[in-house]
């Protein structure tokens, strides 16, 4: 649905002009991190037509616990295009990055930014990336990671709205059926329901093809403020809605049946959008699912059906490719996983759909667009973009 | 033809951390009395355990240590079959979110003496203290059914 | 286009080597809480929190902001952590002012902080370093400043006396700011026999290792004519955060290139043509005494290679005419995460005359300069209480 493309709340109107997206797999064993970056980069500046010398802003997203090394920003800067650039880092989950470069560009200081992103996984072990993120006096013992916490979500959800292992696995069958679209996906297959109620369980009821896989990868997008963007792309995706919101971080501490933060990220970047009625309104949607259940759960989150409505609404077929809103054309997290970098290929996917260049995953005619990014245990923190093309 | 070559490393740090009051009365309280404590806010009165120090809602200091439990109920769980370093038992091992008496938050903690394929929503346990406690979680062993 | 932002209340912990009776949530806590109280607001008003820490590995858990969400007032609020190193302090007082000057968000609280004491920070330290070419070399971060005194030293002839200046008026002034770790009356020559630590750095040139946290209340013009009319508010002037690179051949830790670049680009941003006569005060990240006249150099408050002829005049002394430091400056206290933040805040109490034993009479611009990463981040920002 095409809706009025006007300005975040008057403001300067920023939009996506390009992007890069290194494959996702499982490792790249023959290259350097760096080279990773470089290789995002310069494929989002080819797409742009741009040279590095036409970014003003660098904002960069990564781990210093994943790289096994503190401040590792420091060293891939200049394979980031970073060398003598304002510059800056978040540390988080990709979309946070774009988030804030948007704002940087929307306060006039800057006309472009360049937004990056990498991640190598297979140099350690996600079970302590992840695993880190736990307090030492509580959680560490406990010995809590993205699976287990992500297991207790699923099933403290799965149990209060009897959703079932068949509902959650229609949408690995969904997503990484739809990965074989995408040239830049990790893990794609052609799944059946017992195909996924058949794999290993990792943690009740996570089996292996229920969570997202751990992947090595790097993406890059271009912003650029109006005025520029047109002169950049005669198909800019413009950003119409922001929105960001971090909730409690102690998992037994909220409610874990539904996903608060994302509601309210999505609410604000709603506002602004002019989103009344999601599953009508955005076109299509890319969003940061760490496991199956998580989708159902951001169904809700997001607004595209009521509490507890997501084992309906998957079976329903509504999010599927030719469904009414098709959720994760690209595959999504369940099919690439490469961490901080997840967040910036949501964002690159959704421009890409809007724009038209979306290859053999484009959902037609798509005019709005969502971009989901998660970040923390159990989904705590999300960050909600929408992009919109001009009529 | 160059090799690209791999090379293993390790980062091993050793720390210290400060617990604050309200771990810190949390500990304590395992340690010395074998007591479960949370912590209740004065201004909207939730009671929170594992106790925190500042309330996220109302955005004040928390010191009204309350004790909760020790029986609790089992709000939601996952048998873990995974493998990996530093876990508290011997996969498959059973992960609860427990809703103590009195508490209005839920403690992530192991449950033991219990078949996994036995734990159920909504069962009952209560702790089982080690003989040696220390100061840390583990002076809690594990809940098991009442 | 650009909207004026300015900062309505900062707030800082006391710095100490160890604080044993909170946790690092416990300490983001206080400063946010001593912020929104200076500031004159409630977590209601915050429409938006960014928070900053330095690497991970200081209090070894991954994703800190994440662990201190709702301690630094985040709940349910848009949140994310900012971390350049070294600089983060600044990164994210830069931060929460674009988040206003961008117009989408009216109030926002910006909060840095770190717990060094939880580990062991020069082998935390080390884990900058390259595992494959450098690690087994680290030595912390005095190594890497102790290169970059040594080439600043031999350049322009600056003798260690000069450096022990430095350390010494530094750790003076310290003795007027409550919130110093350090407070001490020194002479040079204790200086110049204290212990080295990295030759030519020696102990009592150095920084200490802290615990604190620092947070920041930025808000749009509008809000401040309507409601803070009448209350001395820190506007923010000019905003640079450069980064320069590592492997590139003519790089020189003596004029670092992203310094001269960012202090360019942020006085032109308020029209400071002559720096050292414009700017009434400058805080500088001076986490050892040499640094305080490269970043002097860099900041243009005196012509390339006249540190030491800087220092010697007295002109950086609290009754010269370019106070630096009033606060003592890093050398007396360095939480890392917040410290950037905290040579903001000083900025902002000396224009807005809140700077107690420390002020600067009649301050109306002030600088707060930055570093970090492998020497090669710097960041400025000029506040001033004036628009």
């Amino acid at each position: 649905m095409f809706l009025e493309v006007k300005a975040l709340q008057g403001l300067r109107k920023v939009a996506v002009v390009g992007s890069g997206q290194v494959a996702s797999k499982e490792a790249y064993r023959e290259s350097f991190v760096a080279e990773l970056v470089r290789n995002a980069v310069h494929a989002a500046l080819d797409d742009t037509g741009l040279t590095i010398d036409d970014i003003d802003t660098l904002v960069g997203c990564g781990c210093d616990m994943m790289d096994g090394r503190s401040i590792s920003s420091v060293f891939t800067l200049e394979a980031c295009g970073g060398f003598m650039k304002e510059e800056t880092k978040v540390e988080g989950d990709g979309t946070q990055a774009v988030y804030y470069a948007a704002m940087r560009i929307m306060s006039g200081a800057f006309d472009t930014a360049l937004v990056t992103s990498y991640s190598k996984t297979s140099e350690s072990d996600p079970h302590y990336y992840t695993g880190l993120m736990s307090e030492p006096f509580c959680m560490t013992p406990m010995g809590l990671d993205y699976v287990s916490v992500s297991a207790l979500q699923a099933d403290s959800y799965a149990s209060k709205y009897g959703i079932t292992p068949e509902q959650a696995a229609l949408v690995s069958v969904k997503n990484m059926g739809n990965a074989g679209n995408n040239p830049y996906a990790q893990r794609k297959m052609d799944l059946s329901v017992q195909d996924v109620l058949g794999s290993k369980m990792l943690a009740t009821p996570l089996r292996e093809l229920d969570l997202c896989p751990s992947s090595d990868g790097a993406a890059a997008v271009i912003l650029a403020a109006e005025g520029r963007a047109e002169m950049i792309t005669d198909s800019p995706a413009w950003i119409t809605g922001l929105g960001c919101c971090g909730d409690i971080y102690y998992p037994g501490q909220r409610d874990l049946t539904e996903l608060a933060s994302a509601r309210k990220a999505a609410e604000q970047a709603y506002k602004a959008a002019g989103v009344k009625k999601p599953l009508k309104d955005i076109d299509v949607a890319e969003i940061t699912e760490v496991c199956s259940y998580h989708e159902l759960m951001l169904y809700e989150a997001l607004g595209f059906c009521g509490d507890g409505g997501g084992g309906k609404l998957i079976e329903s077929g509504k999010t599927e490719m030719d469904g009414e809103l098709p959720v994760n054309p690209s595959g999504g997290c369940l099919a690439s996983n490469p961490w901080m970098v997840t967040g910036i290929n949501r964002v690159a996917e959704a421009s890409l759909q809007v724009s038209g260049r979306a290859g053999e995953r484009q959902v037609k005619g798509a005019g709005t667009a969502l971009a989901h990014g998660a970040d923390g245990m159990a989904l705590q923190t999300n960050t909600v973009i929408i992009l919109a093309s001009s009529v | 033809m160059a090799e690209a070559k791999i090379m293993d490393g390790n980062i091993t740090v050793p720390y210290s951390w400060t617990t604050g009051p309200a771990i810190g009365a949390f500990l304590t309280g395992m340690r010395d009395d074998m007591k479960l404590v949370g912590v209740k806010c004065s201004k909207c009165g939730q009671v929170v355990c594992p106790p925190r120090d500042v309330c996220p809602k109302c955005f004040i200091k928390n010191d009204d240590y309350v004790t909760v439990g020790p029986a609790g109920t089992v709000v939601a769980f996952s048998v873990i079959h995974l493998p990996n370093d530093d876990q508290p038992a011997e996969p498959p091992y059973t992960l609860a979110l427990i809703n103590l008496d009195g508490a209005d938050t839920n403690l992530v903690y192991l449950l033991g003496d219990v078949d996994p394929d036995d734990v159920e929503h909504g069962m009952r346990v209560e702790p089982v203290w080690k003989e040696e406690r220390y100061g840390y979680l583990s002076d809690l062993k594990h809940f098991k059914p009442l | 286009m650009k909207k004026n932002v300015a900062v309505i209340g900062t707030g800082q912990t006391i710095v100490k080597m160890r604080r044993e009776d909170v946790d690092f949530p416990g300490l983001c806590f206080e400063a946010a809480s001593a912020a929104l109280q200076d500031a004159g607001v409630t977590l209601e008003d915050i429409d938006a929190v960014v928070f900053g820490s330095a690497p991970e590995y200081f209090e070894g858990v991954n994703a800190p902001e994440k662990w201190c969400l709702e301690a630094s007032g985040g709940y349910l609020k848009p949140h994310f952590r900012v971390h350049t190193g070294g600089t983060v302090g600044a990164s994210t007082g830069i931060a929460g002012y674009y988040h206003v000057a961008s117009g989408m968000y009216d109030t926002v609280l910006a909060i840095t902080g770190d717990k060094l004491s939880e580990g062991e920070l020069q082998l935390c330290l080390s884990t900058v370093y390259d595992p494959v070419f450098g690690r087994d070399f680290a030595c912390g971060a005095p190594s890497a400043v102790a290169m970059q005194a040594r080439q600043y030293q031999a350049k322009y002839g600056i003798t260690d006396e000069q450096v022990a200046k430095a350390a010494v008026y530094n750790r003076k002034n310290a003795q007027n700011n409550p919130y110093a770790q350090l407070q001490l009356d020194l002479t040079v020559e204790q200086v110049l026999s204290s212990p080295p630590i990295s030759t030519p750095i020696k102990l009592l040139e150095a920084c200490p290792g802290s615990d604190g946290a620092a947070a920041m209340v930025f808000t749009s013009e509008d809000n401040v004519k309507k409601k803070y009319a009448d209350r001395p508010v820190a506007w923010v002037k000019g905003v640079s955060a450069m980064a320069e690179g590592t492997m590139y051949t003519y790089r020189s830790w003596a004029e670092p290139i992203a310094l001269l670049t960012a202090a360019q680009r942020a006085y032109y941003q308020c029209g400071i043509t002559n720096p050292r006569k414009q700017l009434d005060v400058v805080e500088m990240y001076n986490a050892f005494a040499v640094q305080d006249l490269i970043w002097a150099e860099g900041l243009g408050l005196c012509n390339r290679g006249d540190g030491g002829k800087l220092i010697d005049s007295g002109a950086m002394y609290m009754d010269g005419d370019i106070p630096c430091n009033p606060s003592g400056g890093v050398l007396s206290a360095n939480t890392i995460g917040a410290t950037a933040m905290v040579r903001q805040v000083e900025a902002c109490l000396q224009v807005m005359g809140k700077a107690d034993k420390r002020q600067v009479p009649g301050a109306k611009t002030a600088l707060a300069h930055g570093w970090g990463g492998a020497i090669q981040f710097q960041t400025v920002m000029v506040v001033s209480n004036r628009l």
